[in-house]
């Protein structure tokens, strides 16, 4: 980064700093060559130990908005809501006909017991038709009668079969365990946070593992068919598709070895530079081990990043070591002289690259702030691989004559058509269509991204494609069952005792009633619906008793036969469940703000509605936070990036030529987004902050360079003309490098790594644009002479 | 009290699970969650909603023209095109109403849970409270009261059946009631004559008003109902009024609800409806129904009763009288069973969703309009497949 070099040089040349750092840190590392490569070699081995260890990792906690009052409330009262969280359902279906089968039956009941027996499985609460709690009831003259669904005596014949079927029936479990169809069972099994067996937090990677292996592998045949969801088996599936990534990780080393070779003409070099980012790779993911944390897949760009960032950093400093060497001196003493001229800006470069992702910290996700962690890590480890060792490596093996040749001929040889062409962008004529064109795109940009939205858009898992086993076994759940799987749950809060209140009670219809109107919202169930059913129930089944009752005896009679859940243990909660169509923003919406409205329409103490559980609860918080986090981390990141712009340039003129392009590209990437169907989400909200943090470097380099040579008295076309010469074609390598490296993204099998690669492809190549035309056509009505 | 009656010996109690630490709201919480209450059912409007007619119905009456349906929270609807298209009605309650009745086109009369009594002038628009469960709790403890302080004479002179004993009995049982507040719905109302109308319901209530629902009074001793059970339905045959309940229970007036004799009974259970109907010779068939399937027909004014077959375990919550002497009842599971006043099922059906029906109608368009847990269901009659016994 040359911009701070020419400021520097000029004005700080004597400054202590360069002293300092020429005397001591220059003489340091320089003359103790081997030392510092032995060194660096020791704790690549030992980072490389580290990094071999590293396991994927995620959890849920991590995915959601901690501090959101929705999830403070969710996380308090969570031992409440047991059975509500995080729970797996396999679907044994029989392809040939009915679950009344007796084979089928013996089948299903050997799943039953595999799934019991899987560590982690909660099996106090899990469920089947083969579970003694499910249960049969019905009112006779007697009272109540009831026994389990699979009839005690149950031997498989015919006779036993067709009183299961009955018993089915009256169980009121068809759409819940019995698919509507009958072709179907669900074991329903709600998962403990810590693995009996290690005491450890569960596993989610090995028991999706367990899952595959020891049912669906084990009884899938054609006479059954298995299907597996929830939140464990959509990680499983994520960290098995995530290590898909280090093959992308392959193809991208590949393309920026083949793309540094066209660029430097020096093989030794192209290694070197390449060798050394994927130093800082290993390094930022032993350290992450060191620091006990694994590798989260939202997290899995960053290695891309830290590599790119590299490549880019190495190229910087490649030329600078060329130019020296051109100049006559030996590979050494260029070495040196390059390190003395670029150290300062490139940390200073780096820095301000580390500080813009570490502002993603303000977004109080975990696995944002763990992203902004080891990017800002990955960002430091540069600075000792690609600023150190890089010219001490060199320093040793030299750099070949061709690419000397090639820099020569560029730099003071034949003239480039396409370079003159890009360099009357500086004329104020052509300046002006370019800055039309660009505000045309601006007011594009504008409304296009009207349509952005918040969260996720598609159904079912949308981490995972569309066609994803996961997400074709979650539709034929959404098919032939009649739950939703799209729960938002609000915790019903009382003193002691109280959950079975009249007043609770009526108060909690009420809301049903006003939420079941609300568009989105399928049905809604709590103690309510239960107690009316056994008031009914407890009058002979008459359906005129179908309704609360002010008899406080005939209330708590009714509701202390709820099953399990339907209160806690000293009956102050109770969840009401709503069971929603779909997950997309708009109907959460919705649903959360008829609940606050209600909640503000009425007023007592001594109940409270509380949101909000349930997978759809904690969606909604989500979004909550990231729709404000949007434009919270927008302003933070260009705040810095003006802040440290201003810093180096000190011209808020210099500051607008190089910010006024990556604001369009942030405007054009939302648009992006809005036109492709991709929401703004935990997935895709870092990306424009990442975008806008690399994208700036491009300004600041094209900007710094251009500013030399008018320095030096150039006319602003020439300096352009100059610029585009060295920096500008460096801008471009760099650009397209980067695009190359995270475009193969677009083919992972893990939908929002698809749609990150395709935001950060479009963001490198647009700020790329930005900075080669905008730029010079903003300087030539900004630029004073 | 009923709960006792049905202590759970089959069902199986979820063991709760280990006591779990339990966290007091902070106080920012508290600050954004302001806590609730909804005013009182007995003092709210009905909530106007499109949902309505999808909601919980129970009951469903034709007046001239006019269909007039009713149900939870306060929904009473009514339709002036045959069912095509409902308005909602304006009522001062949002409990859930189980019965209505009409003396002429604009006179009627709704009751429901928490003892609510409704009336209407003006043919179902707009509904008054006439009486609530509170009111109703102090006028059967007034009445009691009012008997004890009798001398033996004067109680016999009144024909009054029960005992000192029994009627200090009935009274702490009132006082109980009247502790726990309008907890006793009425599940029927009849017009009976002129300005006489009629509820029944839980725990033996019987009200009586011949003023129009001006006055209403409880009948507390007119009947021999000393377990207090339910009073499911009241019907009118020509003069006479029959009351069926829980445990069997069958009364029968022939002074328009004054006093009450015990019929025979063919079951032990409870009755959740009667109905009525009439042969083209004009012989009455009085039916009673309830619970597991359990329905009786007799044509001698319940003095004999012989049992319909209808061939399922369902229980009977209600009935459709049809022309040509025939008539349907409607099950707790959506069925259809079609009989002709000989007694004879002559064909069974089922409603798309199988949910629990409670009332219906066949209207002039000759559409069969049922009520129940999923609200309106109508079917098209000639084209209702019956399917042979």
């Amino acid at each position: 980064m040359n911009y701070i070099r020419t400021d520097i040089s000029a004005k700080q040349k004597n400054s202590l700093a360069q002293k300092l750092g020429e005397v001591v840190i220059e003489k340091t590392l320089f003359g103790q060559r081997a030392i510092i490569i032995g060194l660096f070699l020791l704790a690549t081995i030992w980072f490389g130990f580290q990094a071999a260890q590293i396991k994927p990792d995620a959890s849920f906690e991590k995915m959601i908005p901690t501090y959101h009052p929705y999830i403070v409330n969710y996380l308090e009262h969570k031992d409440d809501l047991k059975g509500l969280g995080n729970a797996v359902r396999v679907v044994v279906e029989n392809p040939n006909g009915d679950i009344f089968e007796r084979e089928f039956l013996d089948i299903l009941k050997q799943v039953h017991e595999e799934v019991f027996y899987i560590p982690g499985v909660d099996r106090t609460a899990m469920s089947s038709i083969w579970s003694a709690g499910v249960r049969w009831t019905e009112v006779t003259e007697e009272g109540f009668a009831g026994g389990p669904v699979i009839p005690d005596t149950y031997d498989g014949s015919v006779a036993t079969i067709e009183k299961l079927r009955i018993n089915v029936l009256k169980s009121g479990q068809v759409g819940t365990l019995v698919a509507n169809n009958f072709r179907s069972a669900i074991i329903y099994a709600p998962l403990l946070e810590f693995d009996p067996d290690t005491g450890e937090a569960l596993s989610y990677q090995v028991f999706s593992d367990r899952l595959e292996s020891l049912i669906r592998e084990k009884y899938q045949s054609d006479s059954v068919v298995i299907h597996i969801t929830g939140f464990a088996k959509v990680v499983g599936d994520l960290i098995e598709g995530v290590t898909q990534v280090a093959l992308f990780f392959g193809l991208a080393v590949v393309f920026s070895l083949i793309m540094l070779v066209l660029y430097t003409r020096c093989l030794r070099s192209a290694l070197i530079a390449l060798g050394c980012s994927i130093t800082a790779v290993v390094w930022q993911l032993g350290i992450l081990n060191s620091m006990g944390l694994g590798l989260d897949p939202y997290s899995m760009l960053v290695p891309f990043l830290v590599f790119a960032i590299g490549v880019s950093h190495s190229v910087q400093i490649f030329n600078g070591i060329v130019h020296e060497v051109a100049r006559g001196a030996d590979s050494l003493t260029a070495s040196r002289k390059a390190f003395r001229s670029l150290y300062i800006p490139g940390l200073t470069a780096l820095i301000s690259d580390g500080i813009g992702f570490a502002t993603l910290r303000v977004i109080e996700i975990g696995v944002i702030q763990e992203l902004a962690l080891t990017a800002s890590i990955g960002v430091g480890v540069i600075i000792l691989t690609n600023l150190i060792l890089l010219p001490i490596l060199i320093s040793y093996f030299g750099v070949s004559k061709r690419a000397i040749t090639k820099l020569v001929n560029e730099e003071e040889g034949h003239s480039h058509p396409f370079w003159h062409f890009m360099a009357t962008f500086t004329e104020r004529k052509k300046a002006a269509v370019i800055l039309m064109i660009g505000g045309g795109l601006f007011i594009l940009g504008l409304f296009l991204s009207e349509d952005l939205k918040i969260g996720d858009l598609d159904p079912g898992a949308p981490e995972l494609r569309a066609d994803s086993r996961y997400n074709l076994d979650n539709r034929f759940i959404t098919e032939n069952y009649s739950t939703s799987t799209d729960i938002l749950v609000v915790m019903v809060k009382t003193t002691a005792d109280k959950c079975s209140d009249y007043q609770t009670l009526d108060t909690l219809d009420t809301l049903q009633w006003r939420l079941e109107g609300v568009s989105g919202v399928q049905s809604t169930n709590s103690l309510v619906n239960f107690t009316k059913m056994a008031l009914s129930g407890m009058n002979e089944g008459s359906v005129k008793w179908n309704a609360l009752n002010r008899n406080q005896q005939l209330l708590n009679a009714a509701s202390i036969q709820a099953p399990p859940g339907s209160f806690n243990s000293d009956c102050s909660l109770a969840p009401l469940i709503v069971f929603l169509n779909d997950h997309k923003a708009t109907t959460l919406t919705a649903v959360t703000n008829e609940i606050e409205l209600f909640a503000q329409e009425h007023g007592s103490e001594h109940i409270q509605l509380l949101l909000a559980a349930g997978g759809a609860g904690i969606e909604a918080a989500t979004n909550q936070v990231i729709g404000t986090a949007q434009y919270k981390m927008l302003a933070w990141v260009y705040g810095v990036v003006f802040v440290l712009c201003l810093l180096s340039f000190r011209s808020l003129r210099i500051v607008i030529c190089i910010l006024l392009p990556l604001c369009l590209t942030s405007l054009l990437c939302q648009a992006l987004m809005a036109q492709i169907g991709i929401g703004v989400k935990v997935a895709t909200l870092p990306v424009i902050a990442l975008g806008v943090g690399i994208g700036v470097d491009y300004g600041i380099y094209i900007y710094s360079k251009m500013q030399s040579y008018l320095d030096q008295g150039l006319e602003l076309g020439d300096a352009y003309y100059n610029t585009l010469k060295t920096t500008g074609k460096a801008v471009g390598f760099t650009g397209i490098t980067l695009a190359i490296g995270v475009g193969t993204w677009a083919f992972s099998p893990i939908k929002f790594q698809a749609d990150m690669g395709i935001l950060l492809t479009f963001m490198f190549i647009w700020n790329m644009v930005g900075a080669l035309t905008l730029l010079p056509a903003l300087t030539a009505f900004l630029h004073r002479k | 009290m009923r709960v006792i009656k049905y202590t759970f010996k089959h069902i199986h109690l979820p063991v709760k699970e280990a006591f779990c630490s339990f966290f007091t709201c902070t106080a920012m919480l508290l600050a954004c969650y302001p806590a609730f209450a909804v005013v009182d059912a007995l003092e709210d409007n009905a909530p106007q909603t499109e949902r309505a007619i999808k909601g919980l119905l129970l009951d469903i009456v034709q007046v001239d023209n006019r269909l007039i349906t009713l149900g939870e929270r306060g929904h009473i609807l009514y339709s002036d095109n045959q069912g095509n298209t409902w308005q909602q009605a304006n009522v001062p309650v949002r409990v859930t109403l189980t019965a209505i009745t009409f003396s002429t086109a604009s006179q009627g009369w709704a009751v429901g849970h928490d003892g609510v009594i409704l009336a209407t002038r003006d043919g179902g628009v707009n509904w008054l409270k006439q009486l609530d469960g509170y009111q109703a709790n102090q006028l059967i403890v007034n009445e009691l009261k009012r008997l004890l302080a009798l001398s033996d004479e004067q109680r016999i002179a009144k024909a009054i059946g029960y005992s000192v004993a029994q009627l200090n009995y009935l009274l702490e049982d009132a006082q109980l009631f009247t502790d726990e507040g309008a907890s006793r719905p009425f599940l029927e109302v009849l017009f009976v004559d002129e300005k006489i109308v009629m509820a029944v319901g839980a725990y033996g209530m019987i009200f009586r008003t011949e003023d129009g629902g001006e006055n209403w009074r409880p009948l507390v001793a007119n009947s021999s109902n000393p377990d207090n059970f339910h009073l499911n339905t009241l019907i009118k045959s020509r003069d006479t009024l029959y009351i069926a309940g829980e445990a069997g229970s069958l009364y029968r007036s022939d002074d328009k609800g004054l006093s009450w004799i015990i019929l025979p009974s063919p079951y032990d259970g409870p009755f959740f409806g009667m109905s009525v109907s009439y042969t083209a010779t004009g012989t009455e068939g009085l039916i009673v129904y309830g619970l597991r399937g359990n329905a009786f027909i007799s044509t001698n004014q319940g003095q004999k009763w012989s049992r319909l077959n209808v061939g399922s375990d369902t229980s009977i919550l209600g009935s459709v009288a049809m022309k040509k002497s025939e008539f349907i009842l409607l099950s707790g599971g959506g069925e259809l069973f079609r009989f002709n006043l000989d007694g004879q099922l002559i064909g069974r059906s089922l409603t798309p969703d199988r949910s629990a029906l409670s009332s219906g109608l066949i209207n002039s368009t000759n559409k069969l309009l049922l009520v129940g847990v999923n609200g309106m269901t109508h079917l098209n009659l000639p084209q209702i497949q019956w399917e042979a016994p």
